[in-house]
């Protein structure tokens, strides 16, 4: 088989698998490029209708191609969209540039995440993330418990052997599926080439720049690059030395070491 | 019978404090074994007073220009890229790894030494102290996470809890004092040492956050927890290898009760030295026009033409900025007029070695209650949060035996240099 098509099929019985087990059951969506794979998978393994919602946790300070591609493709895809915001701390006026990075990510990404999670009553949630992308996530697996503060016990974890998902759960935990765990940067961009997905043309480089990866405007940089088709970046990326995240503001080793020191009172 | 030495460091006790526990009978068996021929003395801790560096300087024998740590907090060179020193920016050897090249010693245990994350190689075993973030690489060899695990041993408590849980959060203290002496015993009894080196981290933590209570039952409870600890780790290690070994007890710096916190850069911002733009992060808003700028805790750094990238003082301006800065500091006082920093010590009179030009240019010392902060996010001078304790650099702690004197003031160099001299005798 093309190693394409067993990334696809592997993935594509962990959405399946995870969809027969909960019932209450979402899919995390940042409109980036790995999640947006992830969506089509999902409406693969459902025969091109998505059967649970679609959360979009919205910061109000993503790049304006992003709102506009998330609302164009839910139309187009036809999916039920749940967009969720910590609208408490957005109306005290909290974001990036009041130079607490930490404490925005939280609030408005992991707090407006929880309040949905607490709304909907969900037990599980898909997470396009995958096991290249980080340190840390090296350690992700495929089904991976969280309680009810979010907490990630990954010293202790069921193991995953044989395609044997471990997915029984306490009251007050949920679950976070990994279906795109296995792929890999370069994987995902062969796999939207292949599939022909829409993306947003951030990735792509324009006047000699491009995002590598996307989030928030004040905390994403583009970085140099003349990749201005998938073909191209296909390419750059397969020679890439740097970090997909480098980009990125904060690494999560650094922010728990910051949250640590903090906590004692320094930085 | 070969030489053994047993080190237990006390995290933040400061001198004056367990001078008293031992003579108020909170520590009976520390007193017991101090009575058989220890003697305790006060030490200087690293400039600055903080854990990473001053543990670092115990375990190299060192200054941090010879070490390369200046704090938990440091700056890349020729940028404004903050980042967090660990394990892997230290650049002078380590005593064990002397001893061991020399043959002196075999296997050595580093349980719980701050700064050591990530684990490293070491003949022995080495599990990471504070700042240790993912367990898996904080234990060399490796093959010691699972058995550590399954006796449930943990770094550090979780510090946000006292926020929140003040109770809960000495409860963990003392639970997490408890899993380390477990597994500091079952290592010491189970496998042969010849150094073995053992930290306890949380009578910082509750120094940090229960200062005010230094004469209450809070304290008296706890500091017998941690004299058991201290005794029976002692006993388990004279029952094994017999009565002949180096003891050694030390702590990484003193403490004292925190009357406000200070930030400097507010300080510097507000009499003109420092001018930030708030739409970059961190230490990158440090912009054109600013003189001098501080890290945690009192560290200053002129801001150089040559060392940043939008600095702008000159070389041969250097010396007159210093001595600005030293009268404006200087002058620093809180509302009731009390003047808050003691001393300012020019990195000339404080440190020495290869790594000098990532030096602070000046190194404050506050009065006593004064808690000096460099962050760039307070807009006050004068602040306060949870915290009841400070740092304190001057009254450390180092017991060792009588036989061992000193002719000029003790500092954290000395141990690594009094465990070396023992092992080559």
């Amino acid at each position: 088989m093309d190693h394409l098509d067993m990334l696809e099929n592997k993935s594509i019985y962990i959405i399946r698998e995870a969809y027969y087990r909960f019932k209450n059951i979402a899919m995390l969506w940042s409109v980036g490029k790995d999640s947006t794979t992830l969506l089509w998978l999902i409406r693969k393994a459902f025969f091109g209708k998505i059967p649970f919602p679609i959360i979009h946790i919205d910061t109000s300070y993503k790049f304006p191609d992003m709102y506009e591609f998330r609302d164009r493709l839910s139309r187009e895809w036809n999916f039920p969209l749940i967009v969720g915001r910590n609208e408490e701390k957005l109306a005290a006026g909290m974001g990036p540039s009041t130079g607490m990075k930490l404490e925005c990510c939280t609030e408005l990404k992991t707090n407006a995440l929880k309040q949905v999670i607490n709304k909907y009553k969900f037990k599980a949630i898909f997470l396009g993330i995958r096991r290249d992308e980080h340190g840390i996530r090296a350690k992700e697996r495929y089904f991976s418990p969280r309680d009810d503060q979010f907490q990630w016990n990954y010293e202790n974890q069921p193991a995953e052997i044989w395609d044997q998902y471990k997915s029984y759960l306490d009251e007050e935990e949920h679950y976070r599926v990994h279906p795109i765990l296995h792929f890999t940067e370069l994987d995902i961009w062969k796999y939207i080439q292949r599939e022909n997905l829409p993306i947003i043309h951030l990735y792509l480089a324009k006047e000699g720049k491009r995002y590598r990866s996307i989030g928030c405007v004040p905390c994403c940089s583009p970085i140099e690059s003349n990749a201005e088709t998938i073909e191209d970046m296909i390419n750059e990326v397969a020679t890439s030395k740097t970090s997909e995240r480098a980009g990125r503001a904060q690494d999560k080793e650094n922010i728990y070491t910051m949250q640590k020191l903090r906590a004692l009172g320094y930085m | 019978m070969r030489k053994k030495a047993l080190i237990i460091g006390i995290d933040g006790v400061p001198f004056e404090l367990i001078t008293r526990m031992l003579e108020q009978g909170y520590m009976k068996g520390l007193k017991q074994i101090c009575d058989g021929g220890y003697k305790v003395h006060k030490m200087r801790a690293s400039y600055p007073d903080i854990s990473s560096v001053s543990w670092t300087s115990f375990m190299t024998g060192a200054n941090p220009a010879e070490h390369g740590i200046y704090g938990f907090t440091d700056l890349r060179p020729n940028s404004y890229d903050l980042y967090f020193p660990n394990s892997r920016d230290i650049k002078a050897p380590t005593f064990w790894q002397e001893l061991r090249d020399q043959g002196k010693i075999n296997r050595t245990l580093i349980l719980n030494i701050p700064n050591t994350y990530p684990a490293f190689p070491i003949e022995g075993l080495l599990v990471s102290g504070f700042v240790a973030i993912d367990f898996t690489k904080a234990v060399y060899p490796p093959s010691y996470v699972a058995p550590l695990q399954r006796m449930g041993y943990v770094i550090d408590v979780d510090l946000m809890k006292a926020r929140q849980d003040k109770d809960g959060f000495y409860r963990d203290l003392i639970e997490s004092l408890a899993i380390r002496e477990k597994a500091s015993a079952s290592l010491i009894n189970e496998e042969e040492w010849d150094i073995a080196a053992v930290c306890i981290t949380e009578t910082d933590r509750l120094h940090h956050f229960f200062f005010d209570k230094k004469d209450s039952i809070v304290f008296q409870d706890f500091y017998a927890k941690v004299d058991a600890f201290i005794a029976n780790t002692y006993r388990t290690f004279e029952k094994k290898y017999g009565k002949d070994f180096l003891f050694l007890v030390l702590s990484d710096h003193g403490f004292t009760e925190q009357i406000a916190e200070v930030n400097l850069n507010a300080f510097l911002k507000d009499k003109g030295y420092l001018v930030t733009n708030e739409s970059r992060e961190y230490y990158d808003k440090i912009d054109t026009g600013t003189v001098a700028f501080a890290m945690d805790p009192g560290r200053i750094y002129i801001h150089h033409e040559k060392k940043f990238p939008r600095g702008q003082v000159k070389s041969s301006e250097t010396e007159q900025v210093k001595h600005r800065l030293k009268e404006l500091l200087l002058g620093l006082t809180d509302a009731k007029g009390a003047k808050v920093i003691r001393q300012i010590l020019d990195r000339e009179e404080i440190y020495s070695g290869p790594y000098y030009d990532n030096a602070p240019d000046l190194v404050c010392i506050s009065n006593q209650g004064y808690d000096l902060k460099g962050n760039l996010r307070k807009k006050e001078v004068f602040s306060s949060d949870i915290f009841k304790g400070m740092h304190t650099g001057d009254d450390a702690t180092l017991i060792v035996p009588e036989s061992i004197a000193f002719d000029r003031q003790v500092t954290i160099e000395n141990p690594a240099r009094i465990i070396m001299d023992y092992f080559s005798r």
